[in-house]
């Protein structure tokens, strides 16, 4: 359960995307051809279907979140994050990006090798030893399989290749 | 045959455990990727193709299906890769023929990849669901003429070879507006366009003879033409000669072997060689010939000329009738 | 060859210990390829292919056969423990497959989706056997236009999957309908929210949202968290399922393997479909409607029996039709082709006694799933005693390599990742994820047949209503959206009277 001010912004933000949607990126972004004979068949009819009802659902979603009596505090979820907590999650952007970056160049066993690594450390680096196993041998383990049984060309990267 | 398997396996096992001697190209595993989902024509043709390749060629060869876009995303992902012969496409008519003729937004051209060889030459059939009221092409297009607007014909997707072949058919029988004239409904593959036909949604379908033939011989479906040469074993149908179109021998489906622009030549020579010995395989073309192919194994030069020149006629006439995508 | 003459040369193909050998073989495959994500049913399927070519025909359509089948029970492992489902189908089985596996019930829970898996996976082989003429001639009556209203029909089962905010989870949908028109467009062949990237030209990748949207959002949860929670220990996967709680879910196995029957003859509609469907219906006839979603036992086995049920039916309009339901039995037809074999109507003149032979392979299948299965929960649910901090790393390493093999692109990668911080966003402000997926998944086919239909109707709308299998669906749909409407109000007005939040269990129906 949210706070009733967290529903209002909730559903003022999804009223906010389903406009942005319909009047922003369905006439940028929706090629529609020279001649369309049954205006039904245009590529941009269902995407505006769905942006009304996006919209009409964010309305229904803000006026409940007046309406609605204020919930006790007591079972209102929180949805701020302390300090701590924010800093974890930038970290975990940061490994995401991360990940997606260096996999062209690094390779993907060696990009996971230390996204493995550098998770167990985030996540308070419990079972240390077996973490750093962990991500040494699941990578090889997952390369081998998939290169040599399942035939998929796992991207090797320009730095080390393997066999 | 069962020693063709273990041969097979044998053959992949020591390719992978003998470390490469010799510098010379391969040296490690070669990728082809198929620019079409499995299950597909072009995707059963390869791995039809990779069978006796994998005896012939010294290093592994790992098939990759990078489906999308009508064959967009895997020509584009070939394109864009090294040409040092270690990623090839299974280059096919849709994708290296009719759509860079419809369809002007294409992300890559047909000068952006360098033929090895075409080994497989797919004629096109027209075929009607068999408790239809056409019995001959000159049925369809007499229905055509008398009813505009009310003739259906399914392909695969918009700027594949059975929506181009069908308005190229129509054309060829002085069939004008054909916008107007006949409806084309898209699906997502031959199968679901041949399904359309089965289920009366479409009354016909101009495609590759391979994904018509189950139904052809199982007699559900009835064959109007077929732009071979000759008469095709199973399709008891007239030749495009024998009624009087002789152009639409141009209408066929083929698939082939393409690296990037800058493959270099000792790849290109070294391919050119190993298709045309797995070409000669009695398993592979058994399966070919079994779905009314011909295998054709083509030199370098010979499929440039095949392609351009199919590229040529089919954009004159998307040029002409205003097929375009836009 | 008469009927008793096929019958027994078929079974004397069968009897060969070769049969069951290839069959247990690709079972074996299939439940281990099923297991990781990444490697679907499909693609073990495809890759078994080039190694039938080389067998007798029999045992080579068995090992497909085989590694199908098991392939679709595999799926349900990974999303029972580690919520990363392999297959679209398999995400329902999540839905209180993995709260299941949080209390330490992973071993009920895979007991149950076995279970679950193999009666309607028989039942789907007897009914291709009884009614494969039958359901195949009623398949073909499914154009376009019954295809929508079926589809239509199908969307309402957002409402079974919302949990507690039914807008919330329309808006889910809608937005999963909308990722759904990226690509190049159906019927005019132009772009349609590409942005200009030749990758999203053909579309996003299905698995790679799939699993962006059901396993990251666990792994960064635990992350934002982790110093914080103690490493609980999950508890070891062995609980076993009481036979009471079996008992009381068989009707929903039951249901759920009619709607697996039924919706796996259609050619073009594939198991999440049915197994969305089969939850949603279990969990609106269920006493224990409240649970659903927390961790209830009846909602793994409709969802896995609406799963599998899908696995004999499709071989329907194969067998009888030549027709491919679905990517594998595209493939499968393949195998079919190389031997010479034409699926459809002469197959059973022809080659009676091979029909036969599948047939008897087929219910034999089901038995070998559930032996071979039972192995395989046993080796499996030591993923159950990893701790926490070493699965969830495990788990994203898993989903890359996974994600990146179904289609071998990066791109696919990066849509994962993506989709991991969306769906996050989505978990914390109460946005159910379920019709985010069904909307995806179903978002194609509404529009495509909306767009045939509509095509050969030259822009008539009646068309929507041409015969009783329309207006049957129309009619459904209308009867089910009253009801949620009425349930919805009802439990709004049951809320506001007893004016307390805290009491949950007032709640009968998804608040509005």
């Amino acid at each position: 359960m949210l706070s009733r001010r967290d529903e209002l912004l909730i559903g003022l933000g999804v009223m906010v995307i389903g406009a942005a949607v319909l009047w922003w990126i369905i006439p940028n972004y929706i090629a529609t051809p020279r001649r369309v004979p049954i205006p039904a068949l245009s590529p941009a009819f269902w995407p505006k279907i769905i942006a009304w009802t996006i919209i009409l659902c964010g309305a229904v979603l803000s006026v409940r979140a007046v309406l609605a009596p204020t919930p006790p505090d007591a079972v209102v979820d929180d949805l701020s994050v302390t300090r701590p907590e924010g800093l974890r999650l930038l970290a975990l952007g940061v490994i995401l990006l991360g990940i997606y970056f260096a996999l062209p160049i690094v390779g993907m066993v060696w990009v996971s090798m230390i996204a493995f690594a550098l998770l167990v450390l985030l996540s308070g680096g419990k079972h240390l030893i077996w973490g750093m196993i962990a991500a040494v041998v699941l990578p090889l383990l997952l390369y081998f399989f998939f290169t040599k049984v399942a035939g998929v060309a796992i991207p090797q990267g320009q730095i080390v290749r393997l066999p | 045959m069962k020693t063709s398997l273990i041969a097979l396996s044998m053959g992949v096992a020591a390719a992978a455990l003998a470390a490469p001697v010799a510098a010379e190209y391969p040296t490690r595993a070669i990728q082809m990727i198929i620019p079409f989902g499995p299950g597909g024509a072009t995707d059963l043709s390869a791995r039809a193709l990779s069978t006796p390749l994998t005896r012939i060629v010294p290093q592994p060869i790992v098939l990759t299906n990078r489906a999308g876009a009508g064959g967009a995303t895997g020509s584009v992902a070939v394109r864009d890769a090294a040409g040092d012969g270690y990623t090839l496409l299974l280059a096919r008519v849709g994708s290296h023929t009719v759509n860079p003729a419809m369809n002007p937004n294409l992300p890559y051209t047909l000068d952006e990849f360098r033929f090895v060889g075409i080994y497989e030459i797919n004629p096109v059939a027209c075929v009607v669901n068999s408790n239809s009221e056409f019995h001959s092409i000159d049925d369809l297009i007499n229905a055509v003429n008398e009813r505009p607007g009310e003739i259906l014909y399914s392909s695969s997707g918009v700027g594949s070879l059975p929506h181009f072949g069908a308005l190229m058919v129509l054309d060829s029988f002085g069939i004008t507006d054909l916008d107007e004239n006949v409806i084309h409904i898209p699906t997502e593959g031959d199968g679901q366009a041949l399904t359309a036909v089965l289920q009366g949604t479409s009354d016909f379908y101009c495609g590759s003879t391979s994904p018509a033939a189950p139904f052809i011989n199982g007699g559900q479906m009835r064959p109007l033409m077929v732009t071979s040469s000759e008469r095709l074993d199973g399709f008891d149908a007239p030749t495009v000669e024998e009624i009087g179109k002789p152009e639409l021998q141009a209408l066929v489906g083929w698939t082939g072997l393409a690296g990037p622009e800058d493959l270099t030549d000792e790849a290109a020579e070294k391919w050119g060689e190993w298709l045309a010995e797995a070409a000669q395989d009695e398993d592979f073309q058994r399966f070919m010939t079994s779905g009314g192919s011909i295998v054709q194994v083509m030199s370098p030069e010979e499929s440039v000329e095949f392609v351009n020149s199919a590229y040529e006629s089919f954009r004159r006439l998307v040029v002409a009738l205003d097929l375009e995508i836009d | 060859m008469t009927f008793i003459e096929a019958l027994s040369a078929g079974f004397v193909m069968v009897a060969q210990w070769e049969s069951i050998l290839f069959l247990a073989l690709g079972v074996t495959i299939g439940v281990v390829a099923g297991a990781i994500p990444g490697m679907s049913a499909t693609m073990a399927v495809a890759l078994t292919l080039p190694f039938t070519f080389a067998l007798q025909p029999i045992f080579g359509i068995l090992l497909l056969l085989g590694v199908y089948k098991g392939g679709i029970f595999g799926g349900s492992i990974p999303a029972i423990l580690i919520k990363t489902p392999g297959t679209p189908a398999s995400s329902a089985t999540a839905l209180d497959g993995y709260p299941m596996a949080e209390q330490g019930r992973a071993g009920e829970a895979l007991s149950m989706s076995l279970y679950a898996s193999c009666i309607a996976d028989l039942i789907s082989n007897l009914a291709l056997i009884v009614f494969a003429a039958w359901l195949a001639s009623f398949a073909l009556n499914f154009g376009p236009p019954e295809m929508f209203t079926l589809i239509v029909f199908s969307l309402t089962i957002i409402a079974g999957v919302s949990g507690d905010s039914l807008i919330k989870g329309v808006v889910a949908a809608a937005l999963g309908l909308l990722l759904a028109t990226i690509g190049l467009d159906f019927i005019a062949g132009t772009e349609r929210l590409t942005f200009g990237s030749v990758d999203m030209r053909g579309g996003l990748n299905f698995i790679a949202v799939l699993i962006g949207l059901f396993a990251l959002p666990e792994i960064i949860a635990y992350m934002r968290k982790s110093a914080a929670q103690d490493h609980r220990v999950r508890g070891m996967g062995y609980s076993r399922l009481k036979l009471a709680d079996f008992r009381r879910s068989l009707k929903s196995i039951f249901r759920g393997s009619a709607i697996g029957v039924f919706l796996g003859a259609i050619p073009g509609i594939g198991a999440a479909p049915s197994a969305f469907l089969s939850y949603s219906e279990a969990r609106r006839a269920s006493p224990n409607r409240d649970n659903f979603g927390k961790g209830e036992v009846e909602g793994v086995a409709a969802a896995e029996a609406g799963n599998n049920g899908v696995a004999g039916a499709t071989l329907i309009p194969l067998l009888s039709l030549g027709i491919p339901g679905d990517v594998i039995t595209a493939i499968i037809i393949g195998a079919f082709m190389v031997h010479n074999l034409t699926p459809g109507p002469l197959l059973f003149v022809n080659n009676a006694d091979l029909v036969y032979a599948l047939f008897i392979g087929l219910i034999a299948s089901s038995f070998l799933l559930l032996i071979i299965g039972s192995v395989a929960i046993r080796a499996f649910r030591y993923i159950a005693d990893v701790p926490s901090n070493l699965l969830f790393p495990g788990v994203l390493v898993l989903c890359i390599f996974g994600v990146y093999a179904v289609n071998n692109s990066v791109f696919d990668v990066a849509v994962m990742l993506l989709m991991g911080v969306v769906g996050y966003i989505m978990l914390i402000l109460r946005f159910p994820a379920a019709p985010f997926l069904i909307g995806f998944i179903l978002g194609p086919m509404l529009e495509n047949n909306f767009r045939q239909a509509l095509l050969m109707s030259r822009g008539d709308f009646s068309i929507f209503a041409r015969g009783p299998i329309t207006i049957l669906f129309l009619c459904m749909t209308v009867i089910s959206v009253v009801l949620i409407i009425r349930s919805t109000v009802k439990a709004a007005r049951l809320k506001r009277e007893l004016g307390a939040y805290g009491k949950k269990s007032a709640m009968q129906g998804p608040e509005t």
